[in-house]
């Protein structure tokens, strides 16, 4: 059990984190929420928060476009889980699979049992540390967002819920009532972190949430580049994951903003993430999604400032029995700004990927340019492709292209490589790199080669 | 040389049934507020329909058989509202469909059109090709959609949405969809929005035309690829602003 460092601003003065007598039952009420904030010693406000949030969740319907999310249970699952329940995993009932693809990928035996939930923590204590010492120097604040509200309050305050309001939508509303875990990062102005920023350092299990609520702020001229997730499979025995992200971009600096996705396949994943790009600043996007059952996210881009950017790649790969609706959201809403989102998924065996995009061009947005692509891989006959793009642009002087294609793997493309002594799921694996190649090579380089032995992983015996 | 063709009122609602392999060239005129027109094409028919008119509101609905052709351009000026929707399915093998869709929109109007095709058996082939020009303080909104049933393998379809807006005011809107559940086809979209091109009027106001000359002449080139196969003299009195 870790005790808070006391903090002179703290409202309540509580100086260690309490425990419940009883734990938390399946099942969402206000009781549970304030249980929640109760836990973790919150402010006032941000408890007050979270009980409107649960209003609005409660009086909100389900999105009537997009994926089948008529399943879902929420009364039986448990929206907090005590550090130690979260251990009870048991090695013995990780699927199969997912211990044959940690293998495959060549995962070392301590990561195994902490992506399956079934290690406390996964020590890279040593690499973090030295990092940390280096951030302290540069002013950047890295932490988990539970010690971020404890620590930072006044900042957290004046940012949280500004770029994504509790009642967004229903998602975002039920993150904001039982949030837990996630990061904060403040990166002071002028600050380049040449290193990027990996959740997975500070990752333990109790930070591995599926409520997680992060937050980024970067001032004035900085460059941050924040990475999270990995695309070894996580076995979670949650089955809901709604996360809410916010990036807060200053005038001239620049966030990217990397996710590998890769959660087992019975999870629905709800994410809403949005930044506000200030003038001149950059905000990039680089989105993967390989697992879960139901992915829904858009990662948007309101341009509020004069000349700034939104660059999104989005990767979807959809293999049997999953549904992944992702896309990217760009908004301009300033003179002279520019968006460019490039999108590539790849459906096998009966999965479904759909590209769904908003470009909208308010009428103040003089002289903005915009491009998106998207490119989609249909492997098989049984597997499906969707693109539902919408281009509302309310200014006269725009230039805005769009396209996007379908294809499968070309049977010459699969020959030429075959008569050069390949098999054939080799040369469908190496054609597949490089249709994702412009992504991938975005990537910091282990997430690549990662990346890479997973798609071969998944294409086994997928090609014919 | 005149081509021949027949010109149609509608009224209402319309029918018409192409026989199995005839070759028609059809002119329907729009004439009432709201106008229905159902389309069926037979086995081998090669059929061209122009449709023009400024109603408030028209649909198109066709089916399309084996190895037959349909080419359908909607001609369309609105200095009011324009709601249309058309709606074709290439029912049998090796059928195709070419539409071509020229809107141009004036004063305030606001275009509201819709355009899908369905693709249901193999060996199909498919084309959308929009032009609209939004001027003055209109508002031109299209929506496209391109839906490959499975079984419908060998598809090749294709949909390219292109907005001109010239006036201050003008917006546009572009939402082209694919749906496609079979795998082995060729299916993709382009959209565009945008102005005329600064060289490209310079270079004609260079050679003497004034802006008003230089615009139109622009404005017809980029009119023309939606205006393949009507009648000169249709294209004639569409592209002539008193239209």
């Amino acid at each position: 059990m870790t005790t808070a460092a006391p903090n002179q601003n703290y409202e309540f003065g509580f100086h260690d984190i309490m425990e419940p007598v009883y734990s938390i039952p399946p099942g969402l009420s206000e009781r549970v929420v304030e249980e929640i904030s109760h836990i973790k010693c919150e402010p006032g406000w941000m408890l007050e928060r979270r009980l409107r949030a649960l209003q609005a969740f409660e009086v909100r319907q389900l999105p009537t476009w997009g994926a089948d999310l008529s399943q879902i249970e929420f009364q039986k699952i448990r929206y907090y889980l005590k550090p130690s329940e979260r251990q009870e995993a048991s090695w013995d009932k990780v699927p199969a699979k997912i211990k044959q693809t940690f293998d495959k990928l060549g995962i070392p035996q301590a990561e195994q049992k902490f992506l399956s939930g079934v290690g406390a923590q996964y020590d890279s204590e040593a690499v973090y540390h030295n990092l940390k010492e280096e951030w302290k120097k540069l002013g950047v604040i890295f932490l988990d967002m539970d010690s971020a509200l404890r620590e930072y309050p006044d900042i957290v305050k004046q940012y949280f819920g500004t770029i994504i309001p509790l009642n967004d939508n229903k998602f975002a509303a039920l993150n904001t009532a039982v949030w837990s875990g996630g990061s904060f990062v403040y990166v002071p102005a002028g600050v380049q972190v040449n290193v990027p920023l990996q959740a997975y350092f500070r990752l333990n299990a109790k930070n591995m949430g599926q409520f997680e609520r992060t937050l980024i702020i970067a001032e004035e001229g900085s460059f941050v580049n924040y990475v999270e997730g990995c695309t070894a499979p996580v076995y979670a025995v949650d089955s809901l994951h709604c996360a809410v992200v916010e990036i807060i971009a200053k005038p001239y600096s620049r966030v990217r903003y990397t996710t590998m996705q890769n959660w087992s396949n019975d999870v629905y994943n709800l994410v809403t993430k949005r930044a506000v790009a200030e003038e001149g600043a950059v905000v990039e996007w680089v989105d993967g999604n390989f697992g879960s059952k139901v992915t829904m996210k858009y990662p948007s881009v309101f341009m509020k400032g004069r000349g700034s950017r939104a660059d999104v790649l989005s990767l979807a790969f959809a293999g049997p029995g999953q549904h992944q609706d992702a896309g990217a959201k760009a908004v301009h809403l300033a003179a002279d700004t520019s968006s460019n989102i490039v999108s590539k998924s790849i459906s096998v065996g009966g999965g479904r990927t759909s590209y769904r995009g908003l470009l909208h061009i308010a009428a103040q947005a003089k002289n903005a340019k915009s491009k998106v692509k998207c490119d989609a891989l249909l492997m098989d006959s049984r597997s499906r492709s969707d693109t539902y793009p919408t281009n509302d642009v309310r200014t006269s002087d725009a230039q805005v292209e769009h396209e996007a294609t379908v294809s499968k793997i070309g049977d010459e493309q699969l020959f030429y490589l075959r008569s050069r002594g390949l098999t054939e799921n080799e040369a469908a694996s190496m054609i597949v790199s490089g249709f994702i190649e412009p992504i991938a090579k975005e990537l910091p380089l282990e997430y690549a080669v990662e990346l890479n032995k997973l798609i071969n992983l998944e294409m086994e015996g997928s090609v014919g | 040389m005149k081509t021949n063709y027949k010109t149609i009122e509608c009224k209402g609602k319309y029918e018409m049934v192409f026989k199995s392999r005839s070759v028609e060239l059809v002119v329907v005129k729009l004439a009432a507020e709201e106008c229905n027109l159902t389309l069926a094409v037979k086995e081998g028919a090669g059929v061209h329909v122009v449709v023009l008119g400024t109603t408030l509101k028209y649909s198109v609905f066709g089916t399309i058989q084996d190895k037959a052709r349909l080419t359908l351009s909607c001609l369309s000026t609105t200095t009011r509202s324009q709601v249309s929707a058309v709606s074709l399915q290439l029912v049998g093998e090796q059928a195709s469909v070419y539409v071509q869709t020229v809107a141009r929109s004036h004063k305030m109007s606001q275009l509201d059109a819709r355009c899908t095709l369905e693709h249901v058996s193999p060996h199909t082939v498919g084309r959308i090709t929009a032009r609209r020009v939004v001027e003055d303080d209109s508002k031109s909104s299209f929506s496209g959609m391109l839906r490959i049933m499975p079984g419908a393998h060998g598809t090749d379809t294709y949909l390219s949405d292109k907005a001109l807006t010239l006036g201050e005011k003008s917006t546009a809107k572009s939402d082209p969809g694919l749906e496609i559940l079979a795998d082995d086809v060729k299916a993709s979209h382009g959209a565009t929005i945008g102005r005329l091109s600064e060289e490209e009027l310079f270079y004609l106001r260079s050679r003497g035309l004034d802006y008003t000359e230089a615009s139109s002449l622009l404005v017809e080139a980029f009119l023309k690829p939606a205006l393949i196969g009507v009648p000169l003299e249709l294209q004639q009195q569409y592209l002539n602003p008193n239209f």
